[in-house]
């Protein structure tokens, strides 16, 4: 640990801060209810922390401090780490001066980016690339394998240039930025990239429709119909937020029902 | 038996990426039912499976407390029960279809306890890495981290086979009566699946700026398969 005393002037190199982005991996290993990130965060800390600090004290109140409770979204959490460890080594650097408070910025950056990260990835990038995936699949329906080939490539790459980008950019700009990382253009465009991935998403969502009601009108068009209830169906109890798993429920009573109605009133299926 | 360790196999990359290592999306149902499909000799038929599962489990977010329905497993032990039982099965493969995708679903929620088990189990693991913190032993600390991917890794797959195995044996024991009662709305309960998941998707990503944007996808759509 002596040996890295002189290092605090050079600052993190970028071979370290790949090694943090590669422990970011892992950051939800051991995930609880009750502590959340808590030593995963620390977990991914700890070659920048072995950078910092300046002897092995200083190491383990480091590492201490930074494994209680901690909460965000797993792939924006490697900006708070790259700002976590700007300001640890600023502090490092100049005691005289005065810096915020670490843990209030950790608070505070984890909560932004936390419901930023959520409705980027989970709420919209996840169903866009997807969606995308998919409509490779129905679109060219006869040519497998190949087309399962291009759709989950397809998936994979939309989804994980993004995500991977996320990671990697979180520690390199949030090392750079400290605390004022919240103002970088790749945070300030989420709510952006958020309404048109949110656009593309129902234009490719419009596509599908026509794509799979076109596979299902080759076997018969009472199938449509019943295809077009169970999604409206579905869509409205969805929309309206009531228990998760009545909308499975109620679509596929909506079909049961309309079934059942073609086969009284004796129209072919 | 070697079927039975290659879902197992497959089953602790999906348990790992599904929530502790990466999240690449390997796990999603699109991805892993193709995997698993390629791996058990019957590629096309459990890739509908998949593709109605993605749609359905779009929603899913694994985000901080909340109990988690892990569709990504229940989308194998579909697979995996549709592998296992089609050489015995006497009915038609729309139903065969449809039965293990609600098999899935309902897995789907079981997994979703079990997540939250692995998570208790960390709460195990965590009060060791505050010990190893306090003892200053950092190799024990990162060790006990990591554990965590592994508990995922063993406990995901052992579920699962358990899963299987029990689904089988349920599914085939179930008169032949039942089976034939399905049999005709088989595959209309599939085109509902179908529409359930497409609905849940437009539920989610639905915003009302962008209300006019379905029109534009469903002429591009028409006109795709016009070109085509």
């Amino acid at each position: 640990m002596e040996q890295n005393s002189h290092n605090i002037q050079t600052g993190i190199k970028t071979f370290e801060l790949f090694k943090i982005f590669l422990r970011s991996l892992f950051i939800q290993a051991s995930f609880t209810y009750k502590d959340k990130l808590s030593v995963g965060f620390a977990f991914c800390l700890i070659p920048g922390l072995k950078h910092i600090s300046n002897n092995c004290e200083h190491f383990w109140q480091l590492l201490t401090h930074h494994s209680c409770y901690f909460n965000t979204h797993p792939y924006l959490a490697s900006y708070i780490i790259g700002a976590v460890l700007s300001l640890e080594k600023r502090i490092e650097k100049s005691p005289a001066e005065e810096f915020p408070d670490i843990e209030t910025v950790k608070v505070r950056l984890a909560g932004a980016l936390g419901s930023l990260g959520d409705r980027l990835f989970w709420k919209y990038l996840k169903p866009f690339s997807s969606l995308v995936g998919l409509s490779i699949v129905f679109l060219f329906y006869n040519q497998f394998p190949w087309n399962w080939i291009g759709g989950i490539l397809c998936f994979l790459i939309l989804y994980n240039s993004v995500h991977l980008f996320y990671r990697w950019n979180g520690i390199a700009l949030g090392y750079k930025s400290g605390q004022n990382l919240i103002k970088s253009r790749t945070i300030v465009w989420i709510e952006k990239i958020n309404f048109i991935l949110a656009c593309a998403s129902l234009t490719v969502l419009g596509i599908l429709v026509i794509l799979e009601g076109k596979l299902i009108a080759t076997h018969s068009y009472s199938g449509v119909i019943i295809f077009i209830t169970a999604g409206l169906t579905a869509f409205f109890i969805n929309y309206k937020k009531i228990f998760p798993f009545f909308g499975i429920i109620a679509g596929l009573l909506s079909a049961i029902l309309l079934f059942g109605i073609f086969y009284w009133l004796g129209i072919e299926l | 038996m070697i079927d039975y360790v290659l879902i197992a196999i497959i089953g602790a990359i999906v348990s790992m990426d599904t929530t502790v290592f990466g999240q690449f999306m390997i796990a999603q149902p699109l991805v892993s039912s193709a995997l698993a499909g390629i791996v058990l000799g019957e590629p096309q038929s459990v890739l509908f499976i998949g593709a109605i599962m993605q749609l359905m489990w779009l929603k899913l977010i694994p985000a901080g407390g909340a109990i988690y329905l892990n569709g990504n497993l229940g989308t194998l032990t579909a697979v995996a029960l549709y592998e296992l039982i089609r050489p015995q099965f006497l009915f038609s493969e729309e139903a065969l279809l449809f039965i293990v995708i609600l098999s899935g679903i309902a897995a789907s929620y079981i997994f979703g306890y079990i997540t939250v088990c692995h998570r208790r189990i960390n709460e195990f693991f965590i009060k060791l890495a505050y010990k190893a913190l306090k003892e200053k032993r950092l190799f024990l600390f990162q060790t006990v981290h990591i554990l965590g991917v592994f508990t995922a890794g063993i406990g995901g797959p052992v579920c699962l086979l358990a899963l299987v195995i029990l689904g089988k044996q349920f599914l085939l024991v179930i008169p032949t009566v039942y089976y034939l009662k399905i049999e005709a709305f088989s595959r209309y309960g599939l085109y509902s699946l179908l529409g359930v998941g497409l609905g849940t998707v437009f539920s989610m990503v639905w915003i009302r700026k962008g209300w006019y944007y379905p029109l534009v996808g469903l002429f591009a759509g028409a006109l795709a398969l016009f070109i085509l």
